[in-house]
């Protein structure tokens, strides 16, 4: 705020400027008003003036009277016309004031001189100077009684009688008529000066108001301004407030405010979720309320610790809910203070952390019930050695608890076993090896395998088939769930029958039930049953060898292959335990080959296990391919010379050498060199040598039937199709190109110069060209613009050539799809891409029949990826969906 | 106290057959054998054991509820029980103590030691066992 004092002065000064600024105004405008008086008097007396030169004239100057009317109109007229048309176009001016004032008195001086000089028309003197006084000007007066003076003193020489009526006059008679006049103005002076004075004072005065007023309504805008301001910081913290507000009620935690001794006095939303009490049912009640018995202590010990200030962080405890359940909580509570530091209230935050704890009760109850379940076989483990060692036993009861303790070994072998199993599916780490099985097959197997525990049990097995759809699913895990079922159901249903039901399940899945006339389950214990160990404080499990794992096992497995598992049952007539898994559907991606042509159906199966041999045979056969299966590499070399087969599938590690060799043997054959080779193998992808022939694909064991079936196809198809025409001079680079194309499967044709690339292009119709420029006869350029002109146009190109090529040179060297690679700056995998994107785009434009996406998979299926195994597995489903 | 004739009560039948020859022939004492809660009922009626080894978790009528069912019975009710159990986490061996059991011994257990355990409880000179 400004200081008192110096606002003043600063409104004093104001008022002074303001008051001089109105006392001018008003000085003008009586200025303006008294200038247009005086021209309206003038004219008025200059009319008068003519009527006296024609009414008194005559009397007083009887020789001349029509010179003094002459006189009176045009020296009258003159007299009149300057200050009239001053006081119109300038008035308020001292110059117009003055002149008004000269012409007024030159005026009396006319008139007293038309009246012959008479006493009386003096008067007209002393009127004017009163009219004149008008001005509030004393200067005015003194300009017009300056006139007077000299009119009389210079008439009283020159021409009394027209000043003082006579011709004989005393040289001091202007003295005494300008004594007179003198006297007059004194008084007029003054009145003048009284005048100014008083405007002057009434001028400051309201100047005074004015400026008074105006610093009032200055006053009033700004603390108006001030008030609007303040308005709007106060609507901000408002709205920030209700912000705060808005995220306390909304918070998932309990927000209480309390009073220093515990009363309530804000309840969020969180609070009345967590404690089930609506804001009004708590609202200034103790919250000692909402504390169980056993906490009463602790919570008097809070309050205690809020009331001297201190904080409460992050205690666990437990609180009481309006329908007496007590839960668990992490509580804080804060402490409000005011300014002088005095605890107002406590802010007592509480987390809910039921969940947390039921986490770690079941974390915990798991590791409580794997110790039980190690320790319960280790008991007779450790008890059967344990006597054993003492000695203390015949040696028949000896051999009784080898047995005891093998069979616990066993056990617990099973459990680990079971127990990691476990871990492994539902981290997601197990493999599944699915191919296509028919669902009776997996039905009759484990009819037969578990034909000794039914007959053991008095229990017969039955089934029905209601569908008779393929699976596809990994036939180990598949028969490891339906056994467990089966198995579960034979030990609930003693002397009784256990049936398998196939049907159709959802989504294009195969349901699998195994029904049982057992004792039931209860619905509550259902939900139990596909926990880990839940089913042990009240089942027959364990006696009966189980691990208490087995329905967990099943469920994961069988999730794990998109499918679902579950349980229907009524305590006393039995339950269903059912699982479905994804049934097979044709994929649309194998209409490609004709399954009629039995020379191109041959494929050579090199494989020393006997029993993969025999998955893969009949999966071939599955597919009407015809399978030479050989156990060896003699075998296969036998084998070789005798049949062109349509495709090779090859294990590695052969009993009587390396698999690799056949593909040696295979190269050193013009029959047999575009034969394509998939690899089957443990090993790395990695090790096999560059370069190598023909192999299209290398496939890791455990190889999934379904990927296996994919890349046969795909391979003939290749084998088929794709021919590639390779141009260069020199021998040694082509070779190795050719060679490298031919490791993918595709068939080479070899061109030295242009006229035969020309030639062979016509002849053969690659689906690609790989050309070399600097070529001996007609280089790259006549012979891409020969083929252009040619039906081979549209042709796949890729420029294959030392030169860096300028864009205009690429340009030129475009047939269809064209790539350009530079010899030394692109390896064998860039050259491997590029062919495979050509031919890709090639597939994509000319085989929409391929309609899963088979230009994609193209390059997957050359091994230029490193996520085979996923991306199979993923067409394998899409295929499945499609 | 002196001991003549126990019960041993366990489904798990490799259990039941260490704990009977351990305590026949290290205990030198006359053993009988349940394979369940109701078994050991009925045993407990007609034989009348002097202390009974009792495995808490059993299918059907488990441990703790052979045991309340055993105070019920008059003539047996006083028969001291000894819980058998595989559950040897502090809280537990704490909970089946305050059921009322003379002790607990944990699986495993040493079959050499098992009598003399059983006999320290039953004289009160431990209350349980730790392998």
């Amino acid at each position: 705020m400004p200081d008192t004092t110096t606002g003043d002065v600063v409104l004093d000064i104001k008022i002074g400027q303001r008051a001089e600024q109105l006392f001018a105004e008003k000085q003008k405008h009586v200025y303006v008003e008294t200038d247009k008086l005086m021209s309206a008097l003038m004219i008025v007396q200059w009319f008068v003036g003519v009527i006296i030169s024609l009414l008194v004239s005559p009397i007083a100057w009887p020789q001349s009277s029509h010179d003094q009317l002459m006189m009176a109109i045009f020296l009258g007229g003159f007299i009149t016309a300057a200050p009239v048309l001053l006081a119109l176009k300038r008035p308020g001016e001292t110059l117009t004031r003055h002149v008004i004032a000269i012409s007024q008195m030159v005026y009396s001086a006319l008139l007293i001189h038309l009246t012959g000089g008479r006493v009386e028309a003096h008067f007209h003197v002393f009127g004017s100077l009163a009219v004149l006084s008008l001005y509030r000007d004393w200067r005015v007066l003194v300009s017009a009684t300056a006139v007077v003076a000299a009119n009389h003193f210079v008439g009283g020489i020159v021409f009394p009688e027209s000043v003082y009526g006579t011709k004989e006059i005393q040289p001091w008679r202007w003295l005494e008529h300008a004594w007179w006049v003198v006297f007059a103005d004194t008084f007029l002076i003054k009145a003048c000066l009284t005048q100014v004075a008083e405007m002057q004072a009434v001028s400051h005065r309201q100047s005074q108001v004015l400026e008074t007023r105006t610093s009032i309504e200055d006053l009033v805008n700004k603390r108006t301004a001030e008030l609007q301001a303040s308005e709007r910081r106060f609507a901000e913290q408002y709205a920030e407030k209700e912000q705060l507000a808005e995220i306390v009620a909304s918070s998932n935690d309990s927000i209480i405010g309390q009073t220093p001794e515990g009363m309530i006095i804000s309840w969020n939303k969180g609070a009345e979720r967590c404690f089930g009490y609506t804001a009004e049912e708590v609202m200034y009640q103790n919250a000692s309320m909402l504390v169980p018995e056993d906490r009463k202590d602790e919570f008097e010990q809070f309050v205690q610790a809020g009331r001297r200030g201190q904080v409460i962080e992050s205690i666990e405890t437990t609180r009481l809910r309006k329908d007496g359940i007590i839960v668990p909580v992490l509580i804080t509570r804060s402490p409000m203070v005011d300014v002088a530091k005095h605890v107002i209230g406590i802010s007592e935050m509480m987390h809910d952390i039921t969940e947390r704890k039921e986490a770690e009760k079941r974390v915990s109850e798991f590791y409580s019930m794997v110790s039980h379940e190690l320790r319960t076989p280790l008991t007779s483990i450790r008890g059967a050695l344990g006597l054993i060692e003492s000695g203390l036993i015949e040696p028949d009861e000896s051999a009784d608890l080898v047995q005891v303790a093998r069979g616990s070994a066993d056990r617990l072998i099973r459990l680990i076993n079971d127990m990691l199993d476990l871990k492994k599916i539902e981290s997601g780490k197990m493999e599944l090896h699915r191919t296509r099985f028919e669902s009776e097959e997996l039905v009759t197997q484990v009819i037969y395998a578990m034909q000794g525990m039914a007959s053991e049990e008095a229990v017969s097995i039955v089934y029905e088939m209601t569908s008779a759809d393929a699976i596809y699913a990994d036939w180990d895990k598949s028969t490891q769930v339906l056994t467990n079922l089966v198995s579960n159901a034979i030990k609930f249903s003693p002397r009784g029958q256990v049936k398998i039901i196939v049907g159709k399940g959802d989504y294009q899945r195969i349901r699998f039930s195994v029904v049982d006339d057992g004792p039931g389950i209860s619905n509550s214990d259902m939900h139990k049953l596909f926990g880990k160990f839940q089913q042990l404080d009240s089942s027959d499990t364990r006696p009966k060898g189980g691990t208490g794992l087995g329905l967990a096992i099943c469920k994961a497995l069988v999730e794990r292959h998109g499918g679902a598992i579950g349980v229907e049952s009524i305590v006393g007539q039995g339950s269903t335990f059912w699982f479905e898994l994804p049934a097979y559907i044709d994929s649309p991606a194998f209409a490609g080959v004709n399954p009629g042509d039995t020379d191109s159906r041959t494929i050579l199966l090199v494989e020393d296990d006997h029993d993969l041999s025999e998955v893969f045979s009949k999966l071939l056969e599955a597919h009407d391919f015809v399978p030479l299966a050989c156990r060896t590499l003699t075998q296969a070399r036998e084998a070789i010379q005798l049949a062109v087969p349509a495709l090779v599938i090859l294990d590695v590690s052969l009993p009587d050498g390396n698999g690799l060799e056949l593909i040696e043997d295979l190269r050193q054959n013009p029959e047999l060199i575009d034969v394509p080779v998939l690899v089957v193998t443990g090993h790395n992808r990695e090790e096999k040598g560059s370069g190598s022939a023909t192999v299209v694909d290398w496939l890791c064991k455990p190889c999934d039937g379904q990927v296996l079936i994919n890349s046969i196809y795909r391979a003939l198809e290749l084998a088929q199709r794709c021919k590639v025409l390779v141009v260069d001079d020199d021998d040694s680079t082509r070779r190795v190109v050719a060679a490298q194309l031919k490791a993918m499967g595709l068939s080479c044709v070899e061109a030295r110069d242009g006229t035969e690339a020309i030639s062979l292009t016509e002849l053969e119709s690659p689906d690609l060209i790989v050309l070399d420029v600097m070529l001996p006869d007609i280089d790259g350029f006549r012979v891409v613009e020969h083929l252009n002109d040619s039906d081979a146009g549209a042709t796949p190109l890729l420029v294959y050539t030392c030169r860096d090529l300028t864009i205009s040179e690429r340009q030129q060297l475009t047939l269809g799809v064209t790539k350009h690679l530079t010899k030394g700056d692109s390896s064998e995998t860039d050259l491997k891409q590029a062919v495979a994107e050509l031919l890709g785009s090639l597939s994509a434009a000319a085989k929409r029949r391929d309609k899963d996406g088979k230009a994609d998979s193209f390059t997957d299926l050359l091994g230029l990826t490193n996520e085979k195994t996923e991306t199979d597995e993923d067409q394998c489903l899409s295929g499945q969906k499609g | 106290m002196k001991i003549k004739r126990i019960l041993v009560v366990d489904d798990d039948p490799a259990i039941r057959k260490v704990a009977e020859i351990s305590l026949s022939r290290v205990g030198k004492w006359e053993v009988l054998a349940a394979d369940s809660g109701t078994q050991a009922l009925e045993v407990v009626c007609q034989y009348k054991p002097d202390v009974i080894l009792l495995d808490v978790m059993m299918p059907g009528m488990d441990g703790t509820t052979t045991f309340r069912k055993l105070q019920e019975q008059s003539g047996v009710e006083d028969t001291p029980v000894i819980f058998l159990t595989a559950k040897v986490q502090k809280h537990e061996v704490q909970h089946y103590c305050e059921l009322g059991a003379v002790g607990v011994i944990t699986k495993p257990f040493d079959p050499l030691k098992l009598p003399d355990d059983i006999m320290n409880i039953l004289n009160g000179v431990i209350t349980s066992t730790w392998m």
